[in-house]
């Protein structure tokens, strides 16, 4: 390496001797003293880590209808794509309804023994056919076979319409009922 | 932070300019924090308990295996164990009554109660799931099967949806023993309240 004339060096532009001291680093402290970043970088590297572990898909399989207050449970399990029947809460006096997947199928007043004694919901029934018909031209087996449904019911809703709709859902291939919660204490 | 000794032509002490990695941690943060999604949603799975379709009755009927029966009904829990050789008094159900006291306050739209609008107030019963938790555990120990026994839960008509999710919670935290001996109720069925007359029990209300 040749040797060669020394170049500016920094802070030798600066007139004032005070402050000059202080840029060279002369004095007690200096200003261009060095950031560490090292703690920093490594507190976001745990950040979005963490951030990547709690994101979780399941808002992105299941819709929650705004009239549906869904209960809380803790000992729960991962939910799957399945389809969705809402049961939801009226306003004031109306009664809910049914929907499945975001699809109206009917009012939840209408579903009562005395309509459908049997507990075959005529209405829900057609639907449910039709979307296993559906299934069926889906050229995973695994899918095909899927008999999963999501009952996604307000907290209100009694029990004598989900013992009516799981029994049409039976009925119509879909033979395991996934009951929606949201995770959390028990109320 | 470019370059400290750039002066010569071989840098011996170069320093990693760290700004654009620290930016781009930034923007990723952003959109992890705006993308997440927060309520977490979950499913409870169920077997569902059907009338049986056949009048016929079979030739050779599986010998009766214990099995855990829960009612919920609008004065409480009435459980039993049926079928059990060791333990045939527990057939008889025993009744769990709903908490007496202040009932469950529960907002809607919100997770807290206070601050709620009061027509967003929804009032519900408070049913025992301590007690419940509590009994199905020794049900569980007293039937002798380990996890291989089932456990049928009904409801009267009128009872609402978040006390039928309340008990199959209770009923998924009911276990026995410790460590590697610990077992716990599998996953129940859920049914008509008329098809536990079969099961030793006579009133629902």
């Amino acid at each position: 390496m040749s040797v060669h004339t020394p170049g500016s060096r920094t802070g030798s532009g600066i007139a004032i001797k005070s402050i000059r001291k202080h840029v060279q680093g002369g004095g007690q402290g200096s200003v261009f003293a060095t950031l560490n970043v090292v703690p920093m970088i490594d507190m976001f590297i745990m950040l979005v880590i963490f951030l990547i572990q709690q994101m979780s898909a399941s808002g992105e399989l299941m819709l929650v209808n705004p009239n549906v207050a869904m209960p809380r449970a803790s000992a729960v399990s991962e939910l799957e794509r399945a389809p969705i029947i809402a049961l939801t809460k009226g306003d004031g006096n109306a009664p809910g309804a049914m929907l499945f997947e975001n699809n109206v199928v009917m009012s939840l007043g209408d579903v009562n023994e005395v309509k459908f004694p049997s507990w075959d919901i005529k209405p829900l029934a057609d639907v449910l056919k039709g979307a296993w018909k559906l299934q069926q031209r889906q050229s995973d087996p695994k899918k095909r076979n899927n008999r999963k449904i999501i009952i996604q019911a307000d907290r209100t809703v009694p029990f004598q319409v989900i013992k009516m709709v799981m029994a049409t859902c039976g009925r119509n291939e879909y033979r395991e009922p996934n009951f929606a919660i949201m995770v959390g204490k028990d109320e | 932070m470019g370059g400290a000794a750039s002066g010569g032509g071989d840098v011996a002490d170069a320093t990693l300019n760290v700004v654009p990695f620290i930016d781009l941690l930034v923007c990723l943060i952003c959109f992890l924090l705006i993308s997440a999604t927060w309520t977490q949603l979950s499913r409870i799975n169920v077997d569902q308990a059907l009338p049986k379709a056949s009048k016929t009755p079979p030739k050779d009927p599986p010998k009766p295996e214990p099995k855990i029966n829960i009612a919920i009904t609008p004065s409480g829990y009435k459980v039993n164990l049926f079928s059990s050789e060791a333990h045939p008094e527990l057939a008889t159900p025993t009744v769990i009554p709903v908490e007496a006291g202040d009932p469950l306050r529960l907002c809607r739209g919100q997770p807290k109660v206070e601050g709620c609008p009061g027509d967003k107030i929804e009032t519900f019963k408070r049913y025992d799931k301590a007690k419940l938790i509590e009994k199905l555990s020794e049900f569980l120990e007293k039937g002798g099967i380990g996890d291989k026994i089932k456990v049928m839960v009904a409801a009267a008509d009128k009872i609402e949806y978040l006390h039928l999710i309340g008990t199959l919670d209770s009923v998924l935290k009911a276990c026995t023993g410790d460590g590697e001996s610990k077992v716990c109720l599998q996953s129940p069925s859920v049914g008509d309240i008329n098809l536990l007359r079969a099961s030793g029990f006579t009133d629902f209300n």
